[in-house]
């Protein structure tokens, strides 16, 4: 998804404002101060608010007057620092897999998904013919989960949900 | 001066325990490691590292802290020197003569330079740290609520001002960052931004936000932009003869007023918030092509070339250290994840460390810890000269899970929370879009660290003037530091008009 630096700028701090704005005004249900010279729960958070709220003024009236002004940027004219690109499709890759380790995590083990996890993302980035990549990169994936594993669950005592692999070894 | 130095005992208790020297090792050695990885900064390094502090006490976290910030400035020399790619913004100006001397096979010989200057830049500013961090404390101390809360003020002003390319967008940053830290109890009873959501109600806690902020958007990148990756696949030849990686008693003579100088530049660069060592080494090698007696050579791959950037960059370290532990002022991400490790374990930065007797020893043995630590740094820059030109070579596509997943595990193991994970990658994905559109996120993280200190301040103020702000703000002291602000804040956008298409350049480390 590629934008133009502008549009992305006005529509993100749009945003931004409208977000500002509720936030503002959900400060009035904040409890009132109860003991004296306290100026109570919603002074500095509206004092913080009303201050970004200025700077997203100055922004959108800003983006606006090079936007619809007179010397509007000519899409064709385009360039890498006029535009915002997102690989939208491996961004949300990403996320999605990450949400997945979060959900997963409990149902098929710390060891299993942090292998999967690694494996999945390391495969696509390992450039060599498939057998030897699916090798190295399964002996790596592997070989990260243990050791995480090992220092995570049996020397920082983490409770991550483990199912193959006991959750502590007796050392001594 | 005195009254702090008697804490000598048990600052040097506190340090020279067999735990704490090895926390200051594995910090020496993980920070070069992290440093010398291609993008990775020092407080993209710290941010990643932020979970072993939970298991350390109160001095061991911050020495660990302090060994991998200065360990991570000499790492990223190491890639700018032998593949002319810097492991960290400050490495960036050290590739102009760096990597010119690893062309004439002497990689080897610009390493040591890089290493000697480092560890002398790290000396000479730790003294002066002490030095002038009892001092400013001494001054801080006869401030009360009023005037600390308009130090804050200062400190978020020069935040907002000097990241980032537009000052507007340095502000809004700030405005959030300050926003997010007022999330959950009031400390007045109150609960606020909670919407009775649990995950909310304890506030969201400093390693989400820089975990999520710092780490997250360079864990995003990694994984993006595997396919644009150019892979270099030569690394300087390190098993090059002896004699021409020598470093003469001449350039020894060459180096001496180099090195005095850079260390000057770069504490006082790091004292500033909002510099931070890319300025500090920016800044550096252009005085040094003023002064040095062979500026015309500058570029071609000199020892002087090399020493300044090097010496200032390590020199930022207790620089940053000043306005951090004495104002309580982070002046950089690296400065705010410090305090925000302090904060964590139950200490408040802030002149009153520097008088209590319960932390006064912990900022001695900080100082001990720094040089210790650049000893450390000596000793295993020296031993592993040959290992790091594989490190530096890793690829960065590579890099990209195993940055993601240590993301993922260190956020859980803060508190075995998955809702701390769900707020990392929300933050994380924000961070990453907000760098697109060219809002900064590193004054985020420090609004967030003074949020509460410059909120505390300003309601025990108030409640002194019995509500009063009139009488808060125009008190002497306060009224003059609200002044500078001012004038902060009128400098920043007036240079921004002035010069709309030249970078004020992105102050981010």
């Amino acid at each position: 998804m590629t934008l133009n630096k502008n549009t992305a700028d006005f529509f993100s701090v749009l945003a931004i404002t409208f977000g500002i704005s509720y936030l503002y005004y959900h400060t009035f249900s904040f409890s009132p101060s109860m003991l004296p010279g306290y100026p109570g729960d919603a002074f500095f958070p509206r004092l913080v608010l009303g201050f970004t709220l200025f700077c997203c003024a100055v922004l959108l009236s800003r983006t606006a007057k090079v936007m619809f002004g007179e010397n509007a940027p000519v899409a064709e004219n385009a360039d890498k620092e006029t535009t915002v690109t997102i690989e939208l499709l491996p961004f949300a890759f990403i996320i999605l897999l990450v949400l997945a380790y979060i959900f997963l995590l409990p149902v098929i083990g710390f060891e299993t998904c942090t292998f999967l996890f690694l494996f999945i993302l390391l495969i696509t980035r390992w450039f060599e013919d498939w057998k030897p990549r699916i090798i190295k990169v399964g002996v790596l994936s592997l070989g990260t989960a243990l050791f995480f594993y090992f220092a995570f669950v049996i020397l920082l005592n983490v409770s991550f949900p483990v199912k193959l692999l006991p959750d502590y070894i007796k050392i001594l | 001066m005195e009254g702090f130095l008697s804490n000598f005992g048990p600052a040097a208790d506190l340090v020279f325990s067999p735990l704490t020297l090895f926390a200051l090792f594995g910090g020496v050695i993980l920070g070069i490691i992290l440093g010398a990885l291609p993008g990775f900064g020092s407080s993209q390094s710290l941010a990643l590292l932020f979970p072993i502090t939970f298991v350390l006490s109160a001095p061991d976290a911050i020495l660990f802290c302090v060994a991998v910030y200065s360990a991570a400035e000499y790492g990223g020399s190491i890639p700018a020197i032998l593949i002319r790619t810097p492991g960290t913004p400050a490495g960036a100006v050290t590739v102009l003569d760096g990597y010119e001397m690893t062309k004439q096979g002497k990689p080897l010989k610009a390493l040591k330079v890089s290493l000697f200057s480092g560890v002398i830049g790290g000396l000479t500013s730790t003294v002066i740290f002490i030095i002038s961090g009892v001092a400013l404390a001494n001054i801080a101390l006869k401030f009360g609520p009023g005037e600390m809360f308009a130090l804050g003020v200062f400190g978020i002003s020069i935040i907002g001002s000097f990241f980032g390319k537009d000052p507007a967008k340095g502000f809004l940053a700030t405005g959030i960052g300050l926003f997010l830290a007022t999330v959950g109890s009031s400390r007045f009873g109150g609960m606020r931004f909670t919407w009775e959501l649990g995950p909310l109600m304890d506030g969201l806690p400093l390693v989400v936000i820089v975990i999520g902020l710092l780490a997250g958007p360079e864990a995003f990148r990694l994984l993006l932009d595997h396919r644009k990756t150019i892979e270099k696949g030569v690394v300087a030849d390190l098993t090059a003869e002896r004699e021409k990686n020598r470093i003469t008693k001449e350039e020894v003579k060459l180096l001496i007023p180099t090195w005095i100088r850079n260390s000057l530049i770069g504490t006082a660069i790091g004292a500033i918030p909002g510099a931070g060592a890319s300025v500090g080494s920016l800044i550096a090698y252009n005085e040094e092509k003023r002064w040095c007696k062979r500026s015309e050579l500058m570029g071609t791959g000199i020892v002087e070339g090399i020493a300044a950037p090097e010496t200032a960059n390590n020199a930022v370290v207790a620089g940053t250290l000043v306005p951090s532990l004495a104002l309580g002022i982070p002046g950089s991400g690296t400065a705010a994840i410090l305090i925000g490790v302090l904060v964590t374990k139950g200490i408040v930065p802030g002149p009153m460390l520097f008088k209590d007797p319960e932390t006064a020893p912990l900022v001695l043995a900080i100082f001990m810890g720094l040089v210790i630590c650049n000893f450390m740094l000596l000793a295993v820059g020296l031993g592993g000269m040959r290992i790091w030109g594989p490190i530096a070579k890793v690829p960065r596509r590579i890099l990209g899970p195993f940055v993601m997943i240590m993301i993922l595990i260190g956020t859980f193991a803060y508190s075995n929370y998955w809702a701390h994970v769900v707020m990392v990658l929300v933050m994380a994905v924000m961070a990453y879009y907000f760098e697109k559109i060219d809002i900064p996120t590193v004054p985020i993280v420090l609004a967030f660290v003074m949020g509460p200190i410059v909120e505390g301040n300003l309601n025990k103020a108030l409640t002194i003037h019995a509500g009063d702000l009139m009488a808060v703000i125009t008190r002497p002291i306060a009224l003059f530091i609200f002044a500078m602000s001012f004038i902060t804040i009128v400098y920043a956008v007036w240079t921004s008009y002035k010069t709309p298409k030249v970078e004020t350049g992105t102050l981010k480390e």
